[in-house]
């Protein structure tokens, strides 16, 4: 008995004896488990890396784009080379891409002006008055669509057959009655000779439409535009924006101007897209903004309707694409039809939620009630103060190293 | 040449891969077994209310801890007195055929408040081959680790961990369905008392870091071991979530926590996330003394694209947390230590270094930390008195907050 007893404390006592082990053991594990996140993979330590392909940097190079600038979207079908880019800058400048050699792509585009023109319609080479303000060119590979309105232009490529070919009106006047004449003129200069073959010298043919639209839209592109006072503060100095300049951007991003919804990002227009934007995301936006009113019908004047004369839908009324504010202050006078001449007015334009033009005038109407007017643009009241704020504001995306800039001037007046 | 991809290696996943080795020392006989996973019918509250002087981020302000893309309902305490969490428990075990279990949550706070019906869920249990098989199915928490469940009426804290609140949203609810074996290790393998489940889940997508419809799936082992006064348990998990343009929503959804709208800038991110992690605690009572400690890593892998309205960034971004808690326990008083520190080493492509730091998600190095302690007084059986410290750099680096926090728990079972 006293020997089954014992034996039986003994077998408890292994048992015992086992069972811590079993413990240790299963303890075992989520030690080594600890351990080994220890020392390998669990350091804390935290780090931010941007990194670019040399693609991507032989590109940037190119442009000289600052940093915090993102990469446009160039075509595949037109890779941008320097040598594209200088025949461009000498094509944009030369009265020689007018049928009668009276203007060049810089008649109606000004560096002084941020490539505007300062009035608010311009007369194309023969003599035919256009009926929309030409457009600045700051940052124009940024945008989505091209021209005020026209959803189908999505390359600048697309954009420019319109100057330089259309004949109703005419701009330049290069219709396919003037065309051999045009090129004839670059193909029997050598200077021009050169720089064609340069541009494009797995073709060497000479010139072509197709490599004089290529080759000013590679010049275009390079209309980059980021060194203003706000481009400063966006980098972190906080005194390149005046007190006033500040008050202005947050009103500009609150919800009472609402500027924002229409005029956001690096570029300032929803009318955007980068190297990296996603395909399904772009918007192209077009926006009735209240601007007229005609008939009380929604209508704006029969010379420009907007997209609706592309699309015949009455929805499509009065819209147009919102450009970029980058160099705002430059471009005056503003809107489609440069009808409103200056910043001040723009906005109180906003504020009060569409134009009125009085009857016995033309166009008369108020472009407040138009029906197919954008929900964003309601109106609100304002104060003087904060109208002049948000004007400072928008002064301080003034960049005049942009337009003094060597890179975009007429390479015709250099000695 | 850098080479995007979508693919990240999972370093520590693979720890995961252990768990077939430890089943294979599991049991099927179902004589060792608890008897069931049924529990008898109740009703309980819960409730929290405290008392902070301080908080984590100003009034107004947004609480993003640099670098780290958050969501859900991570919104820190206030200070002042707030009403933390009110729970209402049900659970109806019918006839050992089925049980429903449900919540009812709400807080109370600023002014602001919330109710809303948390979890509704059925669940049942079956024997297949011997093994015991738990089915649940509704509204439920995830079973990874209870990490995830936190709520301040039932946990040692009354602000939730870090971990949950920057890689999962807070506490993780969604609708779904769960699978798992239970089950007793065989003595013969692992003295002492010891058993395990081991699941899946399938849920919709509704909580961070999933959105809605693009799901979430995750795999999980717990293990639990006793001898005499001696406690451990051990977690093993991944979770793998989809979301489609997650928008951060924590101040534009309800009660904004005195954000203004004009703040709120709007980033979406698509792509997935693969969660890791890894849990381990011990317990060990002499007499009236209890001491504890537990440990806790969670890693996201996160990998897709950060996009605005007009611009983007690819990201790839292992962020690990790591959790060390310990208390020490006599009667009605115990004290509790909790130490919490987060990295993460962010990896962008194709975007800009303004684009990252307007984002939030330049991290410059820091690792959101913060150290908790407690005591706890359970002056009634239905009362805790719960007193709290809490240093805490979450938002930004040298951003040092100091939280005293006084509060009572309460809970009451109803039936």
């Amino acid at each position: 008995m006293t020997y089954r007893h014992n034996r039986r404390k003994i077998q408890n006592k292994l048992n015992d004896t086992a069972s811590v082990k079993s413990a240790l053991s299963f303890l075992l594990i989520p030690s080594l488990l600890f351990t080994s996140l220890l020392v390998t993979g669990c350091k804390v330590s935290s780090s931010t890396t941007i990194a670019s392909t040399e693609t991507e940097q032989d590109l940037r190079s190119l442009l000289a784009l600052p940093e915090h600038m993102p990469l446009p979207a160039i075509p595949d079908f037109n890779p941008l080379t320097p040598e594209k880019i200088t025949l461009g800058r000498f094509l944009f400048y030369d009265t020689k891409l007018s049928a009668n050699q009276t203007q060049s792509c810089g008649s109606c585009h000004f560096q002084s002006d941020a490539f505007a023109d300062g009035i608010a319609t311009p007369i194309g080479s023969t003599g035919h008055a256009l009926v929309r303000n030409s457009q600045g060119l700051s940052n124009v590979a940024y945008n989505a669509t091209f021209t005020w309105s026209n959803d189908t232009f999505f390359e600048l490529e697309d954009q420019l057959n319109v100057p330089i070919r259309a004949d109703d009106p005419i701009e330049l006047g290069v219709t396919d009655a003037e065309l051999e004449t045009v090129l004839n003129r670059f193909n029997s200069d050598e200077k021009y000779q050169q720089l064609f073959s340069a541009a494009f010298p797995e073709n060497d043919s000479g010139a072509s439409i197709n490599k004089i639209i290529f080759s000013l839209a590679s010049f275009v592109r390079t209309m980059i535009s980021a060194n203003s006072s706000y481009d400063k503060y966006l980098l972190g100095d906080k005194s390149a924006l005046t007190p006033q300049q500040k008050q202005g951007f947050s009103l500009f991003n609150g919800e009472k101007f609402e500027c924002f919804h229409c005029h956001t990002g690096i570029n300032f227009t929803v009318s955007y897209k980068d190297a990296n934007s996603i395909n399904d995301a772009i918007l192209f936006p077009f926006f009735n903004n209240g601007l007229y009113n005609v008939n009380s019908d929604g209508s704006y004047p029969e010379s420009d309707q907007g997209i609706f004369d592309l699309s015949s839908d009455p929805a499509d009324k009065g819209k147009f694409r919102p450009p970029s504010l980058r160099n705002i202050e430059l471009t005056a006078p503003y809107m489609h039809d440069g009808s409103i001449n200056t910043l001040r007015e723009v906005v109180e334009h906003y504020a009060r939620g569409g134009r009125l033009t009085p009857e016995g005038l033309e166009n008369a109407g108020d472009g407040k009630n138009n029906p197919y007017k954008s929900a964003l643009i309601t109106g609100f009241s304002a104060t003087e103060e904060e109208i002049d704020a948000v004007v400072a504001f928008l002064e301080s995306l003034t960049d005049y190293d942009f337009i003094h800039n060597e890179k975009f001037s007429n390479p015709h007046e250099e000695n | 040449m850098f080479k995007q991809t979508r693919t990240q290696p999972i370093q520590c996943s693979r720890l995961i891969f252990l768990l077939p080795v430890l089943s294979v020392i599991s049991t099927p006989a179902i004589a060792h077994q608890k008897a069931s996973l049924f529990e008898d019918n109740y009703l309980k509250v819960l409730a929290a209310v405290t008392y902070r002087n301080n908080q984590i981020v100003e009034n107004g302000e947004i609480w993003q801890p640099n670098g780290f893309l958050i969501g859900g309902e991570s919104i820190p305490t206030e200070k002042g007195v707030s009403l933390d969490d009110v729970q209402l428990q049900g659970y109806l075990n019918v006839n050992h055929q089925y049980y429903v279990a449900a919540k009812l949550s709400g807080h109370s706070h600023g002014g602001d408040n919330s109710v809303e019906l948390e979890n509704l869920w059925f669940g049942t249990e079956m024997y297949i081959a011997q093994q015991r098989l738990q089915l649940e199915a509704g509204k439920m928490t995830t079973d990874v680790t209870d990490t995830l469940n936190y709520h301040a009426s039932a946990d040692t804290f009354s602000q939730a961990p870090l971990s949950a609140d920057i890689l999962f949203g807070r506490h993780f609810n969604d609708i779904g369905v769960r699978a798992a074996v239970v089950g007793k290790i065989n003595p013969r393998y692992l003295g002492g008392n010891s058993d395990y489940k081991i699941g899946f889940e399938v849920f919709n997508g509704d909580n961070f870091p999933a959105t809605s419809g693009e799901g979430s799936i995750s795999a999980f082992s717990h293990f639990n071991f006793q001898y005499d006064n001696f406690h451990s348990s051990a977690k093993f998990w991944v979770m793998y979530s989809e979301a489609e343009k997650r928008a951060d929503l924590r101040y534009s959804q309800g009660h904004n926590h005195g954000v203004s709208q004009d703040v709120t800038a709007e980033y979406y991110f698509s792509g997935d996330t693969l969660n890791t992690g890894v849990y381990f605690d011990a317990s060990w009572q002499y007499q009236r003394w209890r001491v504890h400690g537990e440990f806790e890593w969670m890693q996201a892998q996160v990998d897709g694209q950060i996009a605005s309205t007009t611009q983007s960034a690819y990201i790839e971004a292992p962020q690990n947390s790591y959790r060390l808690t310990t208390f020490i326990e006599r009667e009605q008083h115990s004290i509790h230590l909790q130490y919490e520190i987060l990295s993460t080493q962010n990896k962008f492509t194709q975007t800009t270094p303004t684009f990252i730091t307007q984002a939030g998600l330049d991290n410059n190095g820091f690792e959101p930390n913060r150290i908790s302690a407690s005591w706890r007084y359970a002056f009634h059986p239905n009362f805790v008195l719960r007193t709290e410290w809490m240093r805490d750099e979450s938002n930004e680096p040298s951003q040092v907050n100091n939280v005293v926090s006084l509060g009572i728990q309460w809970n009451y079972d109803l039936l």
